[in-house]
């Protein structure tokens, strides 16, 4: 699967890495995982190598894998549309 | 016959005209002046930002209002008439600050002295109006309804009536002026926020910080016209950090308010 960051209207980062992001006339706030998922994702980037980047910046999940943690994240993210599934064609 | 003069109205700096649609309809004049005291604005000749037509009678009476009218605030008694006038001039005042000021659902109390100003945000119908009449009369009344703050971080008194419930369980609308609460000076700068958590049966307020980006979310909740401000978690979050950061309080009664109110303020004794 590929993913891509839905285009901001606002954003405020606090010092913990968490965000508030507007989109739309939809307030979320969301984890610092999660706000580096959208950093990354601002250009389209398979689930995988999403997985891979977190995992350098955040270390390997406690409990778990990779993959399982960063699909947990994504599924969220597309959920709250900040993140939209990229289709081939 | 001469047209009766408007009764002119400021709200949050916007000129808001109210014409009296007939001879009844005047009968209101006395109790819209006496309620709207302290946003009456002088006749500076200039053409208003909104006009009113106010009628008091049967909904089919608003055929007679003036078509040059943008709104007719229309009701069958004097009451319900001085309620809806409230809601509509708050409305009207919203609407064309859109997207100029940051209005947030506030009571705003200063002091009198330096204009330092403490904004008590919360939602409509959650004891805005019980907080102004308990705290008022010490600390100048701003508003109830709107905490209005400017690009620059000035802040716009919206001294409105207060909605008081009687004891026939009527409400009635009441001028700041006749409930006794104390005049902000005219220079108002913004010192504090808190978000009210409002808790049946919490024994005492307590009053915790609350980090940025949950603040301009709760902020961002209570905010009318959020997203016509250009960038607005941005600027309520350069709104957070000017003043040092926002704090919720949870309480029950308004009392247990005013020690905390007072020490912050800067006028406990």
């Amino acid at each position: 699967m590929t993913v891509v960051a839905a285009r901001l209207d606002d954003q405020v980062v606090d010092s913990d890495g968490r965000s508030v992001v507007l989109v739309g006339q939809d307030v979320s706030v969301i984890s610092a995982l999660a706000t580096a998922a959208l950093r990354l994702a601002e250009d389209p980037i398979t689930a995988n190598d999403l997985g891979r980047r977190l995992a350098d910046l955040f270390g390997e999940p406690a409990h778990g894998s990779v993959a399982e943690a960063t699909g947990i994240v994504v599924a969220s993210l597309l959920a709250r549309g900040l993140l939209a599934e990229v289709t081939a064609g | 016959m001469a047209m009766a003069d408007p009764i002119r109205l400021d709200a949050m700096g916007v000129a808001i005209d109210l014409h009296l649609a007939d001879g009844r309809s005047e009968t209101v004049r006395p109790l819209v002046e006496a309620a709207w005291s302290r946003c009456l604005r002088p006749d500076d000749g200039e053409e208003p930002d909104v006009s009113l037509d106010v009628v008091l009678g049967e909904p089919s009476d608003e055929a007679g209002a003036d078509a040059d009218a943008d709104r007719v605030v229309a009701a069958a008694t004097s009451e319900h008439l001085m309620e809806l006038l409230s809601q509509e001039v708050t409305v009207a005042a919203v609407s064309v600050r859109a997207g100029e000021l940051v209005m947030l659902h506030a009571c705003g109390l200063a002091d009198p002295r330096t204009g330092r100003t403490l904004l008590l945000v919360a939602p409509s119908g959650t004891g805005k109006t019980t907080l102004a009449r308990t705290l008022g009369h010490r600390w100048g009344y701003v508003t109830d309804e709107t905490g209005a703050v400017e690009l620059d971080g000035r802040l716009l008194a919206y001294p409105k009536p207060l909605s008081v419930v009687t004891e026939g369980e009527h409400k009635v609308q009441m001028s700041p002026d006749e409930l006794g609460l104390a005049h902000p000076p005219g220079d108002l700068t913004v010192a504090g926020i808190w978000l009210l958590d409002r808790q049946p049966g919490v024994d005492r307020a307590a009053r915790e910080r609350v980090a940025l980006v949950d603040a301009v979310a709760l902020l961002a909740e209570q905010t009318s016209y959020l997203t016509f401000l250009e960038a607005p978690l941005t600027q309520l979050a350069e709104l957070v950090q000017t003043i040092g950061g926002v704090s919720k309080v949870t309480y029950s009664d308004a009392e247990q308010l005013r020690p905390l109110v007072d020490r912050f303020l800067g006028g406990a004794s």
